[in-house]
């Protein structure tokens, strides 16, 4: 009996040894969480604590409130963590560098947050060739540069930054300058009164959105770039507020800019986007290229500016969608093109009320669209007639007489391009049939129309009585074109009943014609089946006995004649008890 | 031939002058440089950083370290850019010498370089490289030099736009 239960025992001790011994092996030994390090708690100055032996990798160092006179050096991978931006301040009392980033990688990237970093050479110096640095939420003002960021050309770019919700004041001479660079982020920043607000060199894959950029000689400067993007920034009171220079495929979209001496400047730069971006009420140049080719200026608004649209020794560039109104100039251009066989394209602009809507030299522009049927642009000026005149087609939206336009507009639009002309209609909602018995699918075509200037975007909605029984998305519709929608309505769960349909499209920015928005049409009759109505035309009559005499005796697993719609009982087998039911319905309407 | 005793002794003794002058270390032709390296890897014209320059140098005949024999308070950059800070101790192996020297002295230098050389306007994607020699004594005196390149970023003037 003992010997029994020992062995057992033994058994079990061992495989308990052995479990943990692999547990023990085998489970694999973790880096200790990061340690936060706490000055002056824990160390007195910010240098003591990051130099300290303890402080590793990843380890938070968490600065209380007060004036830290320090040139900082941060050559761990550490967290650098202010308790209150406003109060936790480091000085260099204009001595070298506030901060000064020796080490940081993606994995390990040092953050820098909660601070006011102020009076030195460099606000925050990263040195040459690191990069996946984190600055947010810092204030960082009076020094000569707020940060500093280089690569090393031309193989190893500093790549990764996030420069993030800092305020940048009065920083003499950059608030952000990157130099040779890949694929930063630079967002929702504050930067006020440097000489450059951003500095941008080499620097491409870079989004700089959601920045306010006020009292800066150049606001966001770039040069020798490819790829950015610049989105959804404000710019008030600059000198220059987005310059590009020998930089290509920059996307500079949904700006705000207004009084700058230049809105928007490309110089010697190719291949650009300059779309959405409202730049008016500039004292001197909204958008301006110069030196500029192939470059797509579109949509934008351009209003109260002493000069609108400026192009100087620029060629081959798309002009097209913008708004420039009110301006004391509209479109300006000098040798542009120089060559005429790279005209620049000018189409689809409004020019509203500006003092003199062209200034100019002798130079040759295609003032309509690429194809057929050519148009060109509207002007507030313009006193012409879509009469058809000069054979051409009358209420065309052109204008036919007092051609060409200020010498240059053969194809002048009656109205303003995009501008409260946008609309979309209704034009018919046909169903297939005005009756159906439930279970059936009834399909409907609902027919739309773009009846304004613009390719346009909309849902359509198919409705019985108040049920919405679709919704589908039109998407880039022609400009006074027509397109038909297939819905089906499956009755199989729908009670009995009379149907109204109608057909709604949602409106268009600006739209105001409305009336022709909805089409009420058709109404459908949903009926219980008719047993014995087997062609469905709501009757038992003749016809249906000759359909279910051609189906007599076939069953749904045989016979090429089998029809279900004459299986009356649902019994697979069309037989006489089939015809018995259709014979007591017989002359019958549903 | 037999030579006179009065021949013999003055070439005794100018052969004594000879080994003495060769086996001298006053002579340092043994000292070796065997790397100048300039630290930042990108020196920013606009924004100078510390100029560091790493500096191993060794006895060509023993191959020891003589870093720790230099004398910083005379060692320049282009023969009149004074250290800033200088240090022989040094953890690395082989050991060097690290001196500092101030940013916008050495940017205004290499300005000057620039100029005299003409390039006002290089291509932005090929770094400009300038040589830069540094000189200095041991503390015996015995004189070194070596030479280095350091990558430069020049700064890029803004077009001012032309008027329409």
């Amino acid at each position: 009996m003992t010997k029994v239960t020992t062995l057992p025992l033994l058994t079990w001790l061992l495989i308990s040894v052995t479990t943990l011994t692999i547990l023990f092996y085998t489970t694999p030994v973790s880096a200790p969480p990061p340690a936060t390090w706490r000055v002056p708690q824990d160390y007195p100055t910010i240098q003591a604590a990051i130099d300290a032996t303890k402080t590793r990798t990843g380890d938070i160092i968490l600065v209380s409130p007060a004036i830290y006179y320090e040139n900082v050096i941060i050559n761990k991978e550490i967290k650098l963590t202010g308790v209150n931006k406003a109060t936790t301040i480091i000085d260099a009392k204009q001595v070298g560098d506030v901060i000064r980033v020796e080490t940081s990688t993606a994995q390990n990237p040092v953050k820098i947050t909660g601070f006011t970093i102020r009076n030195g050479n460099n606000g925050i110096r990263v040195v040459s060739a690191i990069g996946s640095v984190n600055v947010t939420g810092n204030i960082i003002k009076n020094n000569r540069y707020g940060i500093s960021l280089i690569g090393d050309p031309p193989t190893t770019p500093t790549t990764g930054n996030i420069i993030n919700s800092n305020t940048f004041q009065n920083n003499s001479n950059v608030g952000i300058s990157i130099s040779f660079s890949l694929s930063n982020t630079i967002s929702k920043n504050d930067i006020s009164e440097s000489a450059w607000g951003m500095k941008l060199s080499q620097t491409n894959t870079t989004t700089i959105s959601d920045n306010v950029l006020k009292s800066n000689s150049f606001s966001i400067h770039i040069m020798y770039s490819s790829s950015n993007n610049v989105l959804n920034n404000i710019g008030i009171d600059n000198s220059f507020c987005i310059y590009a220079a020998y930089s290509d495929h920059i996307l500079i979209r949904d700006n705000k800019v207004n009084g700058s001496t230049y809105g928007i400047q490309l110089y010697e730069s190719d291949s650009n986007t300059i779309l959405y971006n409202i730049v008016s009420d500039n004292p001197s140049y909204s958008i301006y290229l110069a030196y500029s080719d192939t470059n797509s200026v579109t949509n934008n608004t351009m209003s109260r500016n002493d000069w609108g649209l400026t192009l100087y020794n620029s060629s081959s560039n798309t002009i097209e969608g913008n708004t420039i109104s009110y301006n004391t100039f509209g479109i300006t251009y000098s040798y542009s093109p120089i060559n005429p066989l790279y005209p620049n394209k000018i189409y689809h602009n409004n020019f509203i009320n500006n003092v003199d809507q062209i200034s100019r030299d002798a130079s040759t522009n295609t003032w309509r669209t690429p194809t057929l049927p050519y148009q060109g642009n509207y002007w507030s000026d313009y006193k012409g007639k879509d009469d058809g005149s000069n054979g051409r087609v009358a209420g065309d939206g052109i204008g036919d007489t007092l051609i060409p336009h200020l010498a240059v507009d053969n194809y002048p639009l009656m109205n303003p391009w995009g501008i409260a002309k946008r609309d979309v209609a209704i034009l018919g909602v046909y169903e297939s049939t005005t009756r159906a018995y439930i279970g059936q699918v009834v399909n409907f075509e609902v027919i739309v129309k773009n009846e304004g200037p613009n390719p346009e975007t909309f849902d359509v909605t198919l409705k019985n009585n108040v049920t919405i029984i679709e919704e589908r998305t039109v998407t880039n519709l022609a400009p006074y074109t027509n397109t038909s929608l297939f819905f089906n309505w499956d009755t199989s769960t729908v009670p009995p009943g009379y149907y109204l349909f109608s057909a709604t499209a949602d409106p268009v920015p600006t739209e105001t014609d409305l009336i022709d928005n909805s089409k009420t049409d058709g109404t459908i009759s949903l009926k219980t089946p008719l047993l014995g109505d087997i062609n469905t035309d709501f009757i038992v009559d003749n016809n249906d006995l000759i359909l279910f005499n051609l189906a007599y005796g076939s069953t749904s697993t045989s016979g090429s004649n089998w029809n279900p719609n004459a299986d009356l009982n649902k019994d697979n087998i069309i037989n006489a008890q089939d015809l018995y039911l259709l014979g007591k319905n017989y002359g019958k309407t549903a | 031939m037999k030579l006179s005793k009065s021949i013999l002794i003055p070439l005794a003794m100018l052969a004594l002058l000879i080994g003495v002058f060769v086996v001298s270390p006053g002579a340092s032709t043994t000292l070796e440089v065997r790397q100048v390296k300039f630290e930042p890897r990108t020196f920013d014209l606009e924004n100078p950083d510390t100029v560091i320059v790493h500096v191993k140098i060794f006895d060509s005949v023993t191959n020891k370290s003589l870093a720790d024999k230099i004398n910083p308070a005379t060692v320049l950059l282009e023969g009149y850019i004074p250290i800033i800070d200088g240090s022989n101790k040094t953890t690395k192996a082989p050991p060097e010498f690290t001196a500092q020297f101030d940013g916008y002295t050495v940017a205004a230098m290499i300005w000057a370089k620039i100029a005299h050389m003409g390039l006002t306007t290089p291509h932005p994607w090929v770094p400009l490289v300038v040589t830069l020699k540094i000189a200095g004594q041991l503390y015996d005196s015995t004189p070194w030099e070596g030479t280095g390149t350091i990558k430069v970023y020049i700064p890029e003037s803004s077009p001012p736009p032309p008027p329409p």
